[in-house]
């Protein structure tokens, strides 16, 4: 058993020597030949540092207690990216940066190049390449290997891997769709990582603890900025929720009409009423709700 | 050992290609013997100075300081290329992560194979791998490893960080490198003492079910 240890320490010593550009190679060949068995310790060391560096981000977040540390909560969420850090025995003090929108966007020019567009009503924390997202937001993130940025919404983790891609985050739903490159994605109640590519999209709803991956609408992606939503057999929810961020007021919407879908596309520019053309394009009634409006089955008063 | 190498101040300030093949050709011995000792297998260890050789060919580097030890680490970086790529297939194989049958307990519907490039799932299984081998280590090898490889904490600030002696993390780390050597090899890799294992069809046994020669 020591020897083993041994074999495995001067390996891990090798290896070191090697990134390091100082190894001397022809000493380091004699080593390898020396034993059958060094050589088989070196080839784990090199190819386990290649997969640990290549998975890093991924596996930065700590995964089976995490779905307590990263609970939705309005206060507990900074402190638990603290408690976090401190179990992992971070000798700084963590850097947070908090973003957070009312009616307009925010534009987040990261210094490592990346681009997140923050939707309205919408906060992003970020500690480095860690963020927990509440609300919508498309992220531009240029590839950079060894590194990884991983996203925290709605009981999920989204790890890039270099991509274009957007989150819609709800306390209970989460909805992800990438338009290059592909994330990763997982989370307490999923039994196994999701990897995502470039055109699908994912639908979490951790309700009925529901998760599902079709083609993404082409375009959708960030559609809000260009003064429209685009869905195909989205859950009327989702999209009066949308309305709600993205449109002119409030729109709330009947239980009665939790399952119903909507394919379509909203505009949702000033001098537009969304929420009436929504009503319209379903067949559903629409009536003044205090500070807004509710979709109701047609026929009700 | 031979005849003395070609200048190495004059080949760094050359740029083409030719260079760096130069370079190989005039080392070719010694880059062979190390690709045997790394291998374990003259075969392979053949295949990847004719892969280096093409590859060197095409490369436009900038000025490189030494161009033998440039060339030695593209070739260990080569049999690592083989050896992860030997894992993807078979984890492929072994089709690690089976698909979920239509059920309660978690109904999830993944990407459409058919669609997502290999890429894709070669890395979530790979992720997979990974979280696997390390959730079985000790705590103490868990906790080393995850300092010093991802946190990227040097040994100094991770025997700081967990109080304990420099050797004391040494001796986790090669703890972690030994389970996750067995954890590596079971899904295959392993030299080419186990490339009989590689040519086995996977036998579908999920990834949980890897045997443990403890």
């Amino acid at each position: 058993m020591n020897d083993n240890l041994a074999t495995e320490q001067a390996a891990l010593d090798w290896q070191a020597q090697v990134q390091a550009g100082s190894v001397d190679w022809d000493a380091f060949t004699r080593w390898l030949e020396a034993d059958r068995d060094h050589a088989d310790a070196y080839d784990a060391v090199a190819l386990s540092d290649a997969l640990m560096a290549d998975h890093r981000g991924a596996l930065a977040t700590v995964s089976q207690p995490s779905h307590r540390f990263w609970a939705w909560g309005t206060s507990g969420v900074l402190a638990a990216s603290l408690a976090v850090a401190a179990w992992l025995g971070a000798p700084h003090a963590p850097a947070i940066d908090i973003h957070e929108t009312q009616a307009s966007v925010e534009q987040i020019a990261l210094a490592d190049g990346t681009h997140i567009a923050l939707a309205p009503h919408s906060r992003l924390e970020r500690d480095g390449t860690a963020m927990v997202l509440r609300g919508d937001a498309v992220f531009d993130v240029p590839h950079r290997p060894g590194r990884e940025m991983v996203i925290t919404a709605a009981g999920l983790k989204i790890s890039d891997i270099g991509t274009r891609f957007e989150i819609r985050a709800a306390p209970d739903t989460a909805r992800l769709t990438v338009t290059e490159g592909e994330v990763a994605v997982t989370g307490a109640s999923l039994a196994q990582p999701v990897m995502l590519v470039a055109g699908r999209a994912l639908l979490y709803e951790a309700g009925p603890a529901r998760l599902s991956v079709a083609a993404a609408v082409p375009g959708a992606v960030g559609d809000w900025q260009s003064g429209h939503l685009t869905y195909r057999d989205a859950p009327l929810g989702l999209v009066v929720a949308d309305l709600t961020r993205y449109g002119p007021q409030q729109v709330r919407m009947d239980a009665a009409l939790a399952t119903r879908r909507f394919s379509g596309t909203l505009l949702i520019d000033h001098g537009h009423a969304p929420a009436r053309d929504l009503a319209q394009l379903m067949g559903l009634a629409l009536r003044p709700d205090g500070d807004g409006d509710r979709l109701l089955p047609a026929g009700q008063r | 050992m031979s005849a003395p190498s070609p200048d190495s101040a004059m080949m760094a300030r050359q740029s083409p290609p030719d260079g760096l093949c130069a370079v190989l050709f005039a080392h070719r011995g010694e880059v062979i013997r190390f690709l045997c000792a790394r291998t374990g297998d003259p075969g392979e260890a053949e295949d990847v100075y004719q892969d280096l050789w093409i590859r060197l060919l095409h490369v436009r580097p900038g000025p490189i300081g030494n161009p033998r030890a440039y060339v030695f680490r593209a070739a260990n970086n080569l049999v690592l290329d083989r050896r992860r790529a030997a894992l993807r297939n078979r984890l492929r194989d072994g089709h690690w992560l089976a698909e979920e049958a239509p059920g309660d307990r978690h109904p999830e519907e993944r990407a459409d194979p058919a669609i997502a490039p290999d890429d894709a799932l070669a890395l979530q299984q790979e992720l997979t791998l990974l979280r696997i081998a390390m959730a079985a280590l000790p705590a103490g090898a868990l906790r080393a490893l995850r300092l010093h490889r991802i946190d990227g904490l040097s040994h100094a600030e991770v025997a700081a960080t967990m109080q304990i002696s420099r050797s004391g993390v040494e001796k986790h780390m090669a703890v972690a490198m030994k389970h996750l050597r067995r954890a590596l090899a079971n899904c295959g890799v392993g030299g080419a003492a186990a490339s009989d294992d590689l040519e086995r069809p996977g036998s579908g046994e999920p990834l949980v079910g890897c045997k443990d020669e403890r």
